[in-house]
């Protein structure tokens, strides 16, 4: 065969063709802006010439990295130090995640638990609600006087001052993104367990083992290479967190990796916070190649399904109601209290005062004061407002339909051509953009996109850049998800079609999507759900007529207008959680599935 | 070769006369012309503009897109748009004198324009550039157990009765509050620090750092000082009642507006030394990609009348160019103020400003 | 001695019964199989037994003890039940080797270490998988692992041994292997099998008694050749015995003083009962059951066919008759090669042939086919 043979034989497989222009694709998106974030840490910027003296904008200078990296005091408080707080506090919060999030899918899955119904759909909440609700209800709560201002409702309920460790810093940090990252522990190692087969636990039962013995020598070990899979994805997410450590940490002047990149971005020295970025992503990549290993490992056993529908349930007994009662009000305490917090602090009027005579619905419908937070209307009868419930809606319904579908695609090719090398390709370009911190990925689109770039305009300030940057920070979880479904269907359903003659796109839209509807559509779901409650990503690429919700609410929190701030959250959380429960209820598509697999 | 850069010269020359041509309009030219663009866009360092622009609609019908940033984003906005050339902002009101002449006015990303109405009022020193207004952050307690200035001497607040009572604005949140320290930093300002300590505890400072600028700086930082978000917050922090023990902070004037409002109980001080507080400008500028010129002219004159000031000037703390804008009843005027208060030096800040924040940056 | 007994045992999973009101009881030393097609009920009678599925109604006594009652509340732990269960899918430990797969059950008896050793070494010789003791489940074939699975519930000793269809993930050349292997083990060991299977053929080969279920009621309890020859119903016959019973629906009269004319679509058969005789209701519809090799086809013959299609398999050949409307199918010994649409003549021989009530599907008598 001729080599023009070959490439029209290659080409004529759909699949190669999706193949081929999202490893294009997708290297442009992905790996160009890396190699431009590794310029930029060695440019002047146009903020530094006040830090680099002497300098002018654009030469090349090894200043950031010295300065990051070996320069005494200044590297320990720019670099080592937040790296410490952020591995401790990520380790702190992973800890929690799987600890709870563990013990619950246990529960749900292996004893006769009661409303597990209620408990697997509430528990997942607090995931898919924007990260600082729960750091703002803890401030609404445990807010103290140590640092000056109005006691929270803990302080005003109980006359208790919270010490400032619990109330600030770390502990609430940990605690509140343990918390956060729970439901996707759960989510996790739930399916791990669901899938696990039982007969293994069975069998160790008629050997004789005792309940205890069964949990610590056959389910931990089958399920801990997942556990340890689940312990990595939690701690990359938590290293790229933002905006909890925002809310609890500055407070207390305590700093992690992305409070500094987020300060440095934003202040006069973005050459450190491109570094900083790229110190964050070798460590994702990191991390991602521990978990690859782990996954190759001899012992390993990725595939454990067995009869589900057989798993015998452990009996809890006479702890059954007590357990059942204790994980409900727990649940209700992280997920449906931090709603009522933000409703309370919405309405009332002057800090600190929760007596009935102080509630207010100004900050809802009243008209603008000048002498309150600078003559802001009531956020119901607020143009600008509306306008980024609006955005909000738009970005996440455009990113989703962009990710879902490239997703979709890019699934339907790497399964396709699974085991070639350009699949394999196609996979880790589609899943890199999971490594990249939010706030990082945002800021090279920045610098990449404020000049017109190989000839294309600057979409700089554009509703586009958005779309973009959103569609391919959420590509990992669309094409997880179809990969996911495209597994789970046997090659013949396609090639039935093919044989009959029926064109591509009507066997993609008409055999492949129907069936695994599901599947497909939680690939959707994802990306929207992350999008309306995204704040780190978004929050340095945000021009005035593309506001959303999300930095709506930091700039209220940040200007100090708390129930502007509480009252735009509970917004969010109400879309966010209706949508959710709609598309799930009307589709099937729930957003485990994206994550899960 | 030679007539593309000739027919270059020419279409510069044009634009040059085009531009001569616009500043000699009339008063109801620019306003004809303004209400042709039909809109403007703002970005302000200040919340209150949405009230300006709302009066600015109501007298022109022209349509205000105001934004308020933070002023460290504005300039980063304002530089990535102007340099890579996007239509954003026709006009700014900046602050952060120092990163406003190095990083916008240097490289001509701003214009200064100052309208032919004011050219006579507004006092000279402050045409070029034009500025909007002064804003001033002083020292100011919860007067709620005492009536009497709690402070004499900034040096009494790196003592150990203060220590975790005080509130400033993190310096890496807002410019104006790091220029401040920077300007500590100076000959002049550690001068007045030293002489300050010799006169509160009669011995000369011990120096543990280069001057008694960066002495107070870490003083003062090291005795827990509480960094806010936001002066809002801050002000809420201190001036809420009931607390058990009385706090101060160093934040906008302006704030003691929500008292009445959010139940707040706050009290300047003016006879504390060397300084009471520092003092800044907003400059009114127009951006060099502006597109709608006229629009924006109209609106920064607008904003240098009485009507245009009104959503300022009915509260302390903000002081107009414009002298024939009165303060108001509570406050004092700019005369008053100014020796009690550290100004900005640009130059200084451009040079100093970041050994401060690095300085900063390393406290503990 | 282990004897176990099921005393109308129910399980319902919602609204579905799974098992209906099942009476059972399995001699100590038996080898039963629990047999029919999926969905039957039979897994969930063996994990009921085995403690793992806990009944809706009824009890259960292993060796004369209650294990499990719905009266008095009594649910003996499967891992007090004294029993060895093997898997369909093996549910080996994915994260032990071989070893420390079989050993397990022996820890958990507090075994010495010596001891435990000995005993691996044993049942790793005895099931030839001596040299994999150190690999993991995963580096084995599916074969392997079977063994594997066999050693770690032979381990313990136990005295009743539960199988779960092992052999269904073996290919066919295994699978005999297999058979042969478990049918020794069960002599070997003097111990009581339970196995659960939708193979036919396995049952019949292997069990000493075989237990058919169908929509989780009991259809028949008997050894395997007694099934086969004296089916209790059209099920039975239908599901045990391949290539399949022939069945031909007709209607029944008694005549004579001991004979039934059964009056068929094209040929009137006449049977007379060897088992006692029978009195037919009028016009009673009647199922008859023939198997294929009580159909003999030669050149003298009462009645003609033609050849519908052969398929000779070397040591028989299977020989798809059309009479008349019919369609029957005959065994021959031996590879014959018909024709298609040859001519042949055919007769019933033996006196094995089974009527069966169409309406009941219920055996009416055994006897001879002949005819008229």
């Amino acid at each position: 065969m001729t080599i023009a043979n070959q490439a029209r034989s290659f080409f004529r497989k759909p699949h190669n063709v999706i193949l081929v222009i999202l490893a294009v694709a997708l290297s442009f998106l992905t790996l160009f802006p890396l190699l431009s974030l590794v310029r930029d840490s060695f440019v002047v910027h146009p903020s530094e010439v006040m830090t680099v003296k002497g300098a002018k904008v654009g030469e090349l200078t090894f200043f950031h990295w010295r300065k990051v990296f070996a320069s005494g005091l200044t590297s320990a408080n720019m670099l080592y130090k937040p790296l410490w707080n952020t591995v401790k506090t990520s380790l702190g919060s992973c800890a929690i995640a799987i600890l709870l999030g563990g013990s619950i899918a246990w529960l749900v899955t292996r004893s006769d638990l009661r409303w597990k119904s209620f408990i697997s759909v509430v528990f997942i909440f607090p995931y898919i609600m924007p990260s600082w609700t729960l750091a703002m209800a803890w401030l609404n709560f445990f807010r103290n006087r140590l640092i000056g201002g109005a006691p929270g409702l803990f302080t005003a309920l109980t006359g208790i001052e919270t010490a400032n460790w619990f109330a600030y810093g770390a502990f609430p940090i940990i605690v509140v993104q343990g918390l956060h990252y729970a439901p996707f522990a759960y989510i996790l190692i739930g399916g791990i367990l669901r899938n696990m087969d039982a007969n293994l636990e069975e069998a160790a039962t008629i050997l004789k083992a005792s309940r205890f013995k069964i949990l610590r020598r056959i389910t931990l070990p089958i399920v801990m290479p997942a556990v340890l899979s689940t312990f990595l994805l939690t701690f990359s997410s938590c290293m790229s967190a933002f905006a909890v450590p925002a809310f609890l940490g500055t407070p207390v002047r305590f700093n992690v990796l992305t409070t500094q990149l987020y300060r440095t971005l934003n202040g006069l020295n973005p050459g450190y916070g491109y570094i900083l970025a790229l110190v964050m992503i070798v460590i994702g990549t990191g991390i991602l190649a521990v978990n690859q290993w782990f996954i190759g490992k001899r012992k390993s056993y990725t595939t454990i399904t067995g009869k589900g529908s057989n798993i015998s349930l452990v009996k809890l007994k006479a702890l059954r109601t007590p357990v059942s009662l204790l994980v409900v009000v727990f649940l209700a305490a992280i997920a449906i209290l931090p709603l009522v917090t933000f409703a309370v602090e919405s309405f009332i009027m002057a800090p600190g005062n929760y007596s009935f005579s102080n509630l207010t619905t100004q900050f809802w419908i009243g008209p603008g004061r000048v002498d309150i937070g600078g003559g802001e209307p009531g956020i119901l009868i607020n143009k600008y407002v509306w306008l980024g419930l609006w955005n909000s809606i738009k970005l996440s319904v455009v990113v989703a339909l962009m990710a879902g579908t490239v997703g979709g695609l890019a699934g339907y090719a790497i399964s396709k051509a699974r085991g070639t090398r350009l699949a394999a390709l196609v996979n880790n370009l589609a899943f890199f953009p999971y490594l990249m911190p939010a706030m990082a990925f945002g800021a090279i689109y920045l610098s990449m996109f404020a000049r017109p770039f190989l000839g294309l305009p600057s979409i700089y300030g554009t509703f586009a850049l958005l779309v973009l940057v959103g569609a391919v920070k959420y590509l990992p979880f669309a094409s997880r998800a179809g990969v996911n479904a495209m597994l789970q269907l046997s090659g013949e359903i396609e090639e039935a079609g093919v044989i009959l003659g029926i064109p591509w796109r009507k066997r993609i839209t008409r055999i492949i999507f129907p069936i695994q509807k599901a599947s497909f559509l939680s690939g959707y779901l994802l990306p929207f759900i992350s999008c309306m409650r995204e704040l780190s990503l978004f929050v340095l690429l945000i021009s005035p007529a593309n506001r959303v919700l999300t930095t709506m609410l930091f700039q209220y929190n940040e200007k100090g207008w708390n129930q502007y701030a509480n009252a735009i959250n509970l917004i969010i959380i109400v879309v966010v959680l209706s949508f959710n429960t709609v598309i799930n209820k009307v589709t099937g598509a729930s957003i485990d599935k994206g994550i899960g697999g | 070769m030679k007539r593309v850069i000739l027919s270059a010269l020419l279409i510069a020359a044009a634009a040059m006369a085009l531009g001569a041509q616009t500043k000699t309009m009339t008063h109801d030219e620019l306003v004809a012309a303004a209400k042709a663009e039909g809109k403007v866009v703002v970005y302000s360092i200040t919340s209150r503009i949405a009230n300006a622009a709302t009066e600015f609609e109501k007298t022109y019908g022209i349509k205000v897109t105001a934004s308020n940033l933070k002023d460290g984003e504005l300039i980063e906005k304002v530089t990535k748009e102007v340099g890579g050339g996007i239509q954003g902002a026709d006009f700014v009101i900046c602050q952060d004198s120092g990163r406003v002449f190095g990083q916008l006015i240097g490289p001509g990303y701003l214009v200064n324009y100052v309208p032919e109405t004011m050219k006579n009022v507004i006092p000279a020193a402050y045409q070029n550039p034009l500025t909007f207004q002064l804003i001033n952050k002083v020292f100011i307690f919860n007067d709620e157990k005492t009536q009497d200035p709690v402070i004499k001497n900034v040096w009494e607040l790196t003592e150990a009765k203060w220590k975790g009572k005080v509130q400033f604005k993190d310096p890496k949140m807002e410019g104006v509050n790091a220029n401040f320290l920077t300007m500590l930093t100076s000959p002049e300002w550690s001068a007045k620090l030293d002489k300050a300590y010799s006169d509160l505890y009669g011995k000369k400072l011990k120096l543990t750092t280069k001057n008694a600028g960066y002495e107070w700086i870490k003083g003062f930082f090291q005795n827990g000082l509480v960094l806010g978000n936001s002066d809002t917050t801050i002000s809420e922090n201190i001036g809420i009642k009931g607390q058990p023990a009385t706090t101060m902070g160093l934040f906008v004037f302006s704030k003691k507006r929500f008292d009445a409002t959010k139940n707040l109980t706050l009290k300047p001080m003016t006879e504390v030394a060397p300084f009471t507080g520092f003092i800044y400008p907003a400059f009114l500028q127009l951006t060099k990609n502006a597109k709608n010129v006229n629009a924006a002219k109209l609106f920064i004159e607008f904003l240098l009348t009485k009507e245009g000031f009104a959503p300022w000037a009915k509260d302390v703390g903000a002081y107009s160019t414009n002298p024939s804008i009165g303060v108001n009843a509570d406050d004092f005027p700019v005369s008053f103020w100014a020796p009690r208060l550290v100004p900005e030096n640009p130059k200084y800040i451009f040079e100093n400003r970041s050994d401060v924040e690095e300085f900063i940056n390393n406290l503990q | 001695m282990p004897e176990i007994a099921l005393k109308g045992v129910t399980k319902r999973f919602g609204k579905f019964v799974a098992v209906d009101s099942l009476d059972l009881t399995i001699a100590d030393g038996d080898f039963v199989t629990l047999l029919g097609p999926s969905g039957c009920g039979k897994t969930t009678t063996l994990r009921m037994i085995a403690g793992l599925e806990t009944p809706t109604e009824g009890e259960i006594l292993i060796d004369g003890k209650t294990v499990f009652s719905s009266r008095t509340g009594v649910d003996i732990s499967p891992d007090k039940r004294d029993v060895g269960f093997l898997f369909q899918n093996y549910a080996l430990w994915p994260h032990m080797t071989v070893e420390q797969n079989i050993s397990f059950g022996l820890e958990n008896l507090k075994w010495d270490k010596a001891r435990i050793k000995e005993r691996v070494a044993g049942l790793l010789a005895t099931l030839k998988i001596g040299e994999f003791g150190k690999r993991y489940p995963s580096e084995l074939s599916g074969g392997q692992q079977q063994r594997v699975a066999i050693a770690r519930t032979l381990a313990t000793g136990p005295k009743v041994l539960f199988m779960d269809e092992p052999l269904s993930n073996l290919d066919a050349k295994l699978r005999t292997e297999m058979r042969t292997e478990l049918k020794r083990l069960h002599l070997e060991t003097d111990s009581t099998f339970v196995y659960v299977t939708h193979d036919q053929l396995e049952a019949m080969t292997l069990s000493t008694k075989t237990c058919l279920m169908r929509d989780g009621l009991l259809q028949q309890y008997a050894p395997p050749l007694h099934v086969y020859n004296n089916p209790a119903n059209v099920f039975v016959a239908d599901f045990v015995g391949s290539p399949t019973m022939n069945f031909i629906e007709g209607t029944g009269s008694n005549v004579n003083l001991d004979e039934i004319k059964i009056v068929v679509d094209g040929i009137d058969l006449m049977f007379t009962p060897v088992s006692g005789s029978i009195t037919l209701r009028d016009d009673q519809q009647i199922v008859v059951g023939v198997r294929p090799e009580y159909i003999k086809i030669g050149a003298q013959g009462k009645v003609r066919a033609k050849v519908y299609s052969t398929l000779p398999s070397g040591m028989e050949t299977i020989v798809r008759l059309s009479v008349g409307a019919q369609l029957l199918t005959a065994v021959v010994f031996g590879a014959i090669d018909f024709a298609v649409d040859q001519e042949v003549a055919m007769d019933f021989v033996e006196d094995r042939c089974v009527i069966f009530d169409k309406e009941s599907g219920c055996n009416l008598a055994l006897g001879r086919l002949g005819v008229v």
